[in-house]
């Protein structure tokens, strides 16, 4: 768990963060959203203190960061940033080693997490393991970024919008990933980001930002039915309010019992595990009002409608 | 169509190919060095009737050497000072000095070195000592000036990132700016060893050893051949030291895979 306590941050006349409190439950995603400038930067560099606060504190798992010594306290959370920073004069190897080789791991230790963490990210060592940075895609730089934050088993994930130099189909399936890992790893996180897409697609809990002011922080559905007035709503407001909703839900969650519709052999498919918003488009794209929804072995496990897809996307 | 040509392997040749630069002015200036006696027929017209041909009042090899001692010595204590100089500088709390530095190292380039010469005999005498002066005042702005420069253009998120994963600012320093700059640091040295090593000649005004005395007595005697000997043998070793520290960075740089 991790509390922020009425952290101020002051730039000379301008303050960067204002009286911030915001409290992460163990192993959630909070993603700190706002415009460029608003402070949730800031605010994410507080946390391991590449910026001291002006007052106010920070506390993870009930203890004081100012505790302990910066370099230490660095080394016990986890770091990945926009345009990664990879060391372009070490491999991929000794980049993920850098936080072991910095806690004295053994190498043996070291081998075998370096081993893992390819694992994890999916890419294979003797193809990744000795490349140099330079040589590698953005996705794949971006996958290696994220494994060098988690090379030492971190309590805690800071990702200053990591995905941002990313094209949006690499975007995508990097959010995946992450979601996925973090899930497994159950590693407390917080995600910097300007893209409202992607704080609802990965987070449990979205802090909005503006002006260094915390607005409301809510969960993703919680944020889109109930904006607060203003800049809140202007971000999740508009036309795919609906849309962005659906998506937060899987069809397995809204299926019925398939003997309640009239299924024939033609009725369209889809994976229980897809969103409410691929269902929607699905339904639109086969012109059919009833989608089968069907489970990883192809066996028909209920069945979704139109009319309950407007239930769940629509306002209250 | 070279169908009869010898089977060279490729690697080999490449390897010859790669070190060209330097071999080509080592095999020169060994061959100038020990055998210089058979270009006595070449010479003998550039030289005045009566006088030898080919200096011989010490080995060029014995020339050479301490030629390339003061070169190295000075050079390396130029390296030593212009590096930790701009290392001291970049840091956040030595910025302000960064003008005082800039000034002092290129005054250092300003002033000729035969002027540091006339100034530095009365100090510390004749021989060696003018012209380490010399040579290191005149060494120090290259290096200065490229360890600012290698420093300056590490990503500003590359060090944020060594930062942020908890190295404290020696270790950032080591494991990450200083390797990354090497490369244009060394080609600051390279810029110093090669002035130097011309500049070097000069020492001989006031009894440094080293090829400029060839050249002196070339001067002194009207003797063209000394002061073409001597000349060339300088210039090879120019050659010599340039080339073996462009394949230095260009080992650096492609380990760094830029």
């Amino acid at each position: 768990m991790i509390e922020l306590q009425g952290l101020t941050r002051v730039f000379g006349e301008r303050t960067a963060v204002d009286n911030l409190n915001l409290r992460v439950e163990s192993g959630q995603i909070c993603a700190l959203i706002g415009t460029s400038g608003c402070g949730k930067s800031t605010t994410l560099k507080m946390i391991n203190r590449l910026i001291e606060p002006t007052s106010g504190t920070v506390l993870i798992n009930g203890e004081d960061i100012r505790d302990q010594q910066p370099e230490l306290l660095r080394r016990r959370i986890g770091y990945a940033i926009q345009g990664v920073g990879l060391f372009p004069h070490r491999t991929v190897y000794d980049n993920i080693a850098t936080v072991p080789r910095l806690l004295n791991w053994p190498a043996k230790q070291i081998d075998q997490r370096v081993h893992e963490l390819l694992d994890l990210l999916k890419m294979d060592f003797d193809t990744f393991a000795y490349q140099y940075p330079h040589r590698l895609s953005g996705g794949e730089q971006q996958r290696i970024g994220v494994a060098r934050a988690l090379a030492a088993r971190p309590e805690l994930m800071l990702m200053d919008e990591p995905f941002g130099a990313l094209d949006p189909l690499t975007r995508e399936r990097l959010q995946g990933e992450l979601k996925q890992i973090q899930r497994m790893l159950g590693i407390t996180t917080i995600l910097v980001t300007h893209d409202i897409e992607e704080a609802i697609r990965l987070a449990d809990q979205i802090a909005v930002m503006d002006g260094g002011k915390l607005l409301q922080v809510a969960s993703p559905a919680e944020l889109l039915r109930n904006p607060r007035e203003g800049f809140v709503s202007q971000l999740v407001g508009g036309e795919e309010r609906a849309l962005r909703l659906l998506s937060l839900r899987s069809v397995g969650d809204l299926a019925q019992p398939a003997d309640q519709f009239e299924l024939s052999d033609d009725t369209p498919c889809i994976d229980a595990g897809m969103s409410l918003r691929d269902a929607l488009a699905r339904q639109i794209w086969q012109r059919s009002a009833v989608l089968r929804v069907v489970d990883e072995t192809g066996a028909t496990c209920g069945a979704v409608s139109l009319q309950e897809l407007i239930n769940a996307g629509g306002r209250d | 169509m070279p169908v009869n040509t010898p089977a060279a392997s490729p690697a080999s040749f490449e390897y010859l190919r790669d070190w060209r630069g330097v071999l080509v002015p080592l095999l020169l200036l060994l061959y100038f060095a020990l055998f210089t006696s058979t270009l006595e027929p070449l010479l003998v017209s550039l030289t005045p009737v009566g006088a030898p041909v080919i200096y011989v009042r010490d080995s060029f090899i014995n020339l050479i050497g301490w030629h390339l001692f003061l070169v190295v010595l000075a050079i390396t204590a130029a390296s030593l000072i212009a590096i930790a100089a701009a290392i001291l500088v970049s840091r956040a709390g030595g910025a302000d000095f960064l003008p005082l530095a800039r000034s002092l190292a290129n005054l250092g380039q300003t002033l000729p070195p035969v002027a540091v010469l006339a100034l530095a005999v009365p100090a510390v005498g004749f021989g060696s000592w003018p012209t380490l002066i010399a040579l290191f005042l005149y060494g120090l702005l290259p290096i200065f000036e490229n360890t600012l420069a290698g420093l300056g253009q590490v990503r500003p998120e590359i060090k944020e990132a060594a930062k942020g994963l908890g190295m404290g600012p020696m270790q950032v320093l080591w494991r990450v700016e200083l390797p990354l700059a090497l490369p244009v640091i060394v080609t600051g040295v390279r810029l110093s060893v090669i002035i130097s090593i011309g500049t070097a000649t000069i020492g001989s005004t006031v009894a440094a050893k080293g090829l400029g005395e060839v050249i002196i007595a070339g001067l002194l005697t009207d003797n063209l051949s000394f002061v073409l000997q001597g000349g060339i043998i300088v210039a090879l070793m120019a050659m010599l030291f340039d080339a073996l520290f462009q394949r230095l960075e260009s080992r650096l740089l492609s380990a760094q895979n830029h």
